[in-house]
């Protein structure tokens, strides 16, 4: 932490040092000290007006009352012991225990009931306090009574203690006269001469008020109204019955607890001034030599005692009486943080893990430092050694403030995570309350510890591993960002683009040279010839008798109609030529439409007369695909039962060739004529098994030529003839020696297929040069460079 | 119908067929309407067609027919593909598709495995066993010359093969910069492989070529037919 921030005594954070409150959990940063006199004022009045309402009201006595309003009760705190009772009276400051004037310090305050049991022990035994029993010890805060006003009950405790150790016992201070030591000399007379009259607050006026004068009637307000009522019973009665004056609960009590020394008893009626809660909390502590509590009050053996005090009181182990005025000096210690030297007492008090081990007011006392002093004291600026041995030191980078985990996620966390390991802290290690009405207490709010000692998050680096790929691309995404948010300017459309103007050369040049072939005939062009496929064809056409039925599938969709009856119709030609009856099916749904037309087709090109249900029969559409063809192949009468031409008269499968077939082995030729390779895959693939050794030939547009080729080119060979494109239906038709289509759409074929081979080469090598030299902005080259 | 009526008739077919491929060559300058009308017609006109063809080929013979005019044994017969085709008619309801579920899965296991037992039997076997006696030396066949050549070609479609399968081979391990490479004889391979990939699409796309131009030449020589008697009469 550097020098210019505070960390937080509350969470832990640090803060810029001239902040007076957190800036995370706006604790105060800086305590309520040293601020001079009016913020001293503020906080006590705000305590006076909190605690004791009723000291403000009328009805308090005008010897409680503060002459000075800038007088404090706590004032005494930071005075030396051996402040001089003329600097006390210039400071303006007043002692708040002092009595009235008039009247006996000693007594002052004191309910009379008490007064009383005082009187009577001062008149039998005078007590001397013990100047020599802790001449070191600082002084404590707590109004100490004057010498005179020692209790005589804690001077039979050190008489007989002194009888114990076989040491004469000391000389009671049968004087005022008497040379006191330093400290209590200070501190009495400081007390004697600053004995204020401001009012005392309730909490502290019901525990240390000082008795008062016997036959001074205290102030009703002061009284409690049990003792009020015992106190009127009393002066009716006219003599004074202390152990009338016992409440049966304390009577019993100390019956319980009764120690057989009285001394031990007089020692506990010293705790008598103090508050009663005081007493019960310090009986508790055992592993001490601590004092049973005993009652001041001899009350009778059959008194009643109520059930909680009976076993409150029954869990008082007897022990040896302690030293009776450690004990009060620790009594009010806790209370005004007198045990400055820090010490450890060889008593520990109940409050031993919460009394700090250098109170501020310690070293107030000492006249060292005082609490309410503007000067920082040392704990403030330099965190403990606990904190420090606790704390994990965290090295922040420069200009990076330091993650704070949100609240929701914090609650994310595992609980082993978030819960701290607060480490068991040894009283001395304990952190003290330096402001608010806990001051000087130690742990008693320790959350500041439990923040301190939470883990701080892991600093992660927030720098990216880039490598030069990751910069390339991300300098290409900002322009490609940056250019999207720049406005460019709209072209307009051209009517035609160059490159619509290129197909429409390309077209009307293929169209002008097809059109000038067909027409004029400018070029003539050979057959090609046949290939062994073509007559592997033949070869199985010429095999057929005249009416042998012929199955020809009809598998092309009608936009390949033109290519595919070039193809076929050399071959229909010669098996109408033959007489084969034709049986035409299809498993496209168009497909009968375009077996009608292809037998239309060959008729008018080979002048032949396939009308009738006697030469042909179009059995139609054979559903399910290729489940439809390996049933058509085992059962074709089922699967196309009825002929489309036949008007429902003629059934082809009762009569005519077809009476005969029950499997696709009785027809004599399977023809299949089709575009798709794979509609000729599967004819291959379902009837092949079905054929047996009869001749399976395809009729294939050029496109499904390379897939179809393997199967007529294998061994075993799998299709026994083939026709492939306009070529092969034009070299059927030359080893036919017949005329065609096949012929004719070669003629005008080939110089149209010429000319795209050339015009191919020749955009491709311009379109090279364009792309290696061209220049133009709208080259693919420069296209590609700009979007680089 | 006489002499007069046919010839209107064609008439009439060949303006609509002349005006329909003008149409459809219209797209050589973009997509336009003539062009989308053209293939509107021809689609509902492809659909119609087909639909009457189920109907007079499938529905009325192979299926009511049987049903209404055939025998206790064609009825029953017909009852199974008639519930199946009653459960496939569920399928357009988003409620009750899951009861036409049994028919198209009935239909996609007879497909499938007609197809997969087709394939097998019909192409894969005798094209292994046709790779395999492509390299048979059969020197009585068709002379010594013959059967280097056949030895010869056997060897080229075995290269093919080989080198085709092995472009297909992705298999690889990690190398210089964790950047996964195959062998480098494998490289070579496969770039053979790739040589006679790209020859036979370069050939199957001559083939889509020669295709399309044939249903060119083809419309071309429907517009002499058509034309030139309109322009030329006599």
């Amino acid at each position: 932490m550097s020098m210019e921030e505070v960390r937080c005594p509350l969470c832990g954070k640090p803060n810029p040092a001239e902040l007076e409150v957190c800036q995370f959990c706006e604790a105060r940063l800086k305590p309520l000290t040293g601020a001079g006199n009016s913020e001293l004022e503020d906080w006590l009045g705000s305590l006076r007006s909190g605690s004791s309402g009723e000291s403000q009201t009328p009805s308090t006595p005008s010897w409680e009352r503060s002459e000075d309003d800038s007088a404090d009760w706590l004032a005494s705190l930071r005075k030396e012991p051996d402040v001089d009772d003329g600097k006390a009276q210039e400071s303006g400051e007043t002692e708040w225990w002092a009595p009235p004037p008039g009247t006996d310090a000693q007594d002052e305050g004191f309910p009379d009931w008490l007064a009383d049991i005082r009187s009577q022990a001062v008149d039998a035994e005078p007590a001397a306090p013990p100047q020599a029993a802790r001449p070191d010890r600082p002084t404590a805060s707590a109004p100490l009574p004057r010498e005179d006003a020692e209790p005589d009950w804690l001077q039979r405790v050190r008489a007989r203690k002194q009888e114990d150790e076989g040491t004469p016992p000391e000389e009671p201070a049968a004087s005022t006269d008497e040379p006191l030591p330093d400290w209590l000399a200070g501190l009495g007379g400081a007390a004697a001469q600053e004995a204020s009259q401001e009012q005392l607050p309730d909490w502290l006026s019901s525990s240390e008020t000082p008795l008062p004068a016997p036959g001074m009637q205290p102030p009703s307000d002061d009284i409690p109204e049990w003792l009020l009522g015992r106190q009127r019973s009393q002066d009716a009665q006219g003599e004074p019955q202390a152990e009338a004056e016992v409440p049966d609960w304390l009577t019993g009590l100390s019956q319980e607890t009764a120690s057989p020394d009285m001394a031990e008893a007089e020692a506990d009626a010293g705790r008598g001034d103090q508050a009663g809660w005081f007493t019960g909390l310090e009986q508790p502590a055992a592993e001490e030599p601590a004092a049973p509590p005993a009652s001041i009050f001899s009350a009778p053996q059959d008194a009643e005692l109520p059930s909680w005090l009976s076993g409150l009181a029954a869990a008082v182990p007897e022990q040896a009486p302690p030293d009776a005025e450690q004990e009060e000096s620790e009594a009010a210690g806790i209370l005004f943080d007198e045990q400055a030297d820090g010490a450890p007492s060889s008593s520990a008090p109940p409050f031993e893990g919460e009394r700090p081990s250098q109170p501020l007011s310690g070293r107030a006392l000492d006249g060292t430092i005082s609490p309410f002093t503007e000067d920082l004291p040392g704990w403030e600026e330099e965190p403990l050694a606990g904190e420090e041995a606790s704390e994990p030191v965290l090295h922040d980078e420069p200009g990076l403030a330091r993650a704070e985990m949100p609240s929701w996620l914090e609650a994310m966390r595992p609980v082993e995570a978030a819960a701290p390991v607060i480490p068991l802290r040894s009283q001395d290690e304990q952190k003290v309350i330096s402001s608010g009405p806990l001051a000087g207490l130690r742990g008693v709010l320790p959350a500041d510890a439990e923040i301190a000692s939470q883990r701080a998050p892991a600093a992660y680096t927030l720098k990216l591993q880039l490598n030069d790929t990751h910069q390339a691309q991300a300098e290409m995404l900002e322009k490609m960002v940056k250019k999207e948010g720049t406005p460019r300017e709209l072209r307009e459309s051209p009517v035609i683009s160059s490159q619509q103007l290129l197909r429409l050369v390309v077209f009307f040049a293929l169209v002008a040279a097809v059109l000038a072939q067909s027409v004029f005939g400018l070029v003539s062009v050979p057959a090609p010839a046949p290939s062994s496929a073509v007559f592997s064809a033949r070869a199985a056409v010429d095999s057929l008798t005249a009416g042998a039925p012929v199955l020809v599938a009809v598998d092309y969709p009608a936009g390949f109609s033109g290519e595919m009856e070039a193809v076929a119709s050399g071959l229909l030609d010669h098996l109408m030529i033959k007489g084969t009856y034709l049986a035409l099916v299809s498993s496209q749904p168009a497909g009968p439409a375009l077996a009608e037309h292809l037998i239309g087709t060959a008729n008018a090109a080979g002048g032949h007369t396939y009308n009738e249900i006697g030469q042909y029969a179009n059995l139609g559409y054979i559903p399910g695909g290729t489940a439809g063809l390996f049933a058509f192949v085992h059962s074709p009468r089922r699967v196309v039962p009825f002929a489309l031409n036949s008007n429902g008269e003629h059934d082809p499968w009762k009569t005519g060739p077809l009476a005969n077939v029950n499997a696709i082995s009785d027809f004599g030729l399977v023809i299949v004529i089709t575009n798709d390779p794979e509609n000729a895959r599967a004819w291959v693939e379902q009837t092949r098994t079905g054929l047996a050794e009869k001749p399976l030939l395809m009729l294939v547009s050029a496109q499904a030529e390379p897939v179809v080729r393997p199967y007529y080119e294998g061994k075993p060979q799998l299709v026994n003839g083939m026709l492939a494109g306009v070529a092969g239906g034009a070299a059927y038709e030359a080893s036919l020696v017949r005329s065609g289509m096949g012929g004719r759409y070669w003629a005008v074929l080939g110089p149209g297929v010429n000319l795209a081979v050339i015009m191919i080469l020749l955009f491709g090598v311009l379109g090279w040069v364009i792309d290696r030299f061209g220049q133009s902005k709208g080259s693919p080259s420069s296209r590609k460079e700009s979007a680089s | 119908m006489n002499l007069e009526s046919s010839a209107l008739m064609e008439l009439v077919g060949g303006l609509v067929g002349f005006f329909l491929t003008i149409m459809v060559f219209s797209y050589i300058l973009g997509d336009n309407p003539f062009f989308r009308v053209a293939i509107n017609i021809f689609i509902g006109a492809a659909a119609g067609y087909a639909l009457v063809v189920a109907w007079y080929s499938v529905i009325w013979p192979q299926l009511l027919l049987p049903l209404i005019f055939g025998s206790q044994s064609e009825r029953l017969f017909v009852l199974f593909p008639l519930l199946f085709a009653g459960l496939l008619l569920l399928k357009m309801s988003s409620r009750l598709s899951w009861l036409g579920s049994p028919a198209v899965a009935y239909l996609v296991g007879v497909g499938a495995a007609t197809a997969v037992g087709g394939a097998v039997l019909g192409t894969i076997l005798p094209q292994v066993s046709a790779a395999v006696n492509a390299l048979d030396w059969d020197p009585t066949g068709q002379g010594a010359g013959s059967a280097w050549l056949q030895v010869a070609a056997g060897l080229l479609m075995l290269i093919g093969t080989t080198s085709t399968l092995a472009y297909f081979h992705f298999g690889a391990r990690p190398g210089l910069g964790g950047i996964p490479r195959r062998s480098p004889w494998l490289e070579i391979v496969a770039l053979l492989g790739k040589g006679f990939i790209a020859v036979t699409l370069g050939a199957i796309f001559a083939g889509a070529f020669l295709a399309a131009f044939a249903a060119l030449v083809e419309r071309m020589e429907f517009f002499r037919e058509f034309l030139v008697p309109l322009i030329l009469p006599g």
